[in-house]
């Protein structure tokens, strides 16, 4: 694969998670209202300050109506980029994306909004620069890097914690009352020979990843593991953007190996 | 300071479900006439099941309202002067109301609490609101 067809891919993954992004946002419309959770009045000042200009200019993007724009925008930008993939789009799905993490207060989908602003910056800027400088690969090897460090960092820490050592941690949080309970998951959970496994499984998948760069096989089965690893999470934790958002990364990751 | 806060996923930390600290739970009562409801739970569990896949807003929304509620009781234990007027109080303050006006319809009078809840102890109240005339 050259740098410019995996930065192409990551672009159109991205494509996906931003019309994706935009079309949740749409419906969740009332939340964001003025008569909702998070109401621009209220959130107003915190970003623009006590300047009335610089309240209006914030308003005319982040109110509702201006959000409202955004993420219509979002959509369609996304949509196109996941067809027809083009520098300019990124630069659009950047700016939208940071103006939507000002106005959640700095994120609203945790990891995801990260992981999404560091491949927007990084393939932008890589698709930019590829064709006349050839300077492509560097920002791959950033995305993959940053990857990396994403797994490794948060099998790391949960190496060193106890609870996650006997799989109490995974029974936790596969019980935890913040997520809706389901018979067949909450027997599986009272299971310590399940949950002691199930647990070191995670570990050694995230805190091993870094293996994937020793060539196209080996990086191909940790994205196979990655993309159950990160079904099972939106499908048991509601975390359906950090899938999109982490393979989204995988073409770089593929590229590195090779 | 502020802004550092509001840029702060252009760092990343990369720790996802370390350990299972204490919860955070928000409860909310209304009131109709002179009659105040039970304080009940405001937060509804996070769905689980494939339909909610590739899109899932309702997770999204739950999961947001959450971080809303931490971003409330960091902003307090760093001894914020005047809560009620910090943009993390007036957030909470009005999923009160959001999720009391989606279940019960308009009330004449709300008031919230949060709870701290770690696994196998008691929950201790972190915050009382006052109660808030509609």
């Amino acid at each position: 694969m050259a740098a410019l067809g995996a930065l192409e891919w990551t672009l159109r993954l991205l494509g996906v998670l931003a019309a994706g992004q935009g079309i949740e946002f749409l419906q969740l419309r009332g939340a964001w209202a003025d008569d909702g959770v998070w109401r621009w009045p209220d959130l107003r000042r915190e970003i623009a300050g006590k300047s009335k200009s610089m309240a209006q200019a914030w308003s005319l993007l982040l109110g509702t109506n201006g959000f409202l724009f955004l993420n219509v925008v979002r959509i369609f930008t996304g949509g196109l980029a996941a067809l027809a993939p083009q520098p300019w789009m990124a630069v659009v799905l950047l700016i939208i994306h940071i103006l939507t993490l000002l106005r959640w207060r700095g994120s609203f989908n945790g990891g995801s909004d990260s992981m999404c602003l560091l491949l927007l910056l990084a393939a932008g800027a890589g698709l930019w620069l590829e064709p006349a400088r050839r300077a492509g690969f560097a920002f791959l090897w950033y995305i993959s890097l940053q990857l990396l460090l994403s797994y490794y960092r948060s099998g790391f820490v949960k190496i060193k914690t106890r609870r996650w050592r006997d799989g109490s941690a995974l029974r936790l949080f596969l019980t935890s009352p913040v997520y809706e309970q389901k018979a067949w998951i909450q027997r599986a959970a009272e299971r310590r020979r399940l949950m002691v496994p199930a647990s070191w499984a995670i570990i050694l998948f995230e805190i091993s990843f870094p293996l994937a760069l020793l060539g196209p096989r080996w990086a191909l089965a940790y994205m196979g593991a990655g993309i159950s690893f990160h079904l099972l999470n939106a499908y048991l934790l509601g975390l359906n953007r950090f899938f999109f958002a982490w393979i989204a990364a995988y073409p770089a990751l593929y590229y590195c190996a090779q | 300071m502020k802004w550092l806060f509001l840029l702060r996923a252009f760092f990343p930390s990369w720790r996802f479900f370390d350990d299972s600290g204490p919860e955070l739970v928000l409860l909310t009562r209304h009131r109709r006439g002179t009659q105040w409801s039970d304080w009940t739970g405001a937060i509804p569990p996070v769905p689980r099941g494939w339909r909610s896949f590739p899109l899932n807003a309702r997770a999204g929304f739950l999961h947001a309202c959450r971080n809303s509620i931490e971003h409330l009781a960091v902003d307090l234990n760093d001894g914020a002067q005047d809560a009620e007027s910090r943009a993390s109080f007036k957030i909470v303050k009005a999923l009160a109301l959001f999720q009391i006006r989606v279940s019960h319809g308009l009330p004449e009078a709300f008031q919230f609490k949060i709870l701290l809840k770690a696994p196998d102890t008691a929950a201790e109240e972190f915050l009382l609101s006052p109660e808030y005339q509609v």
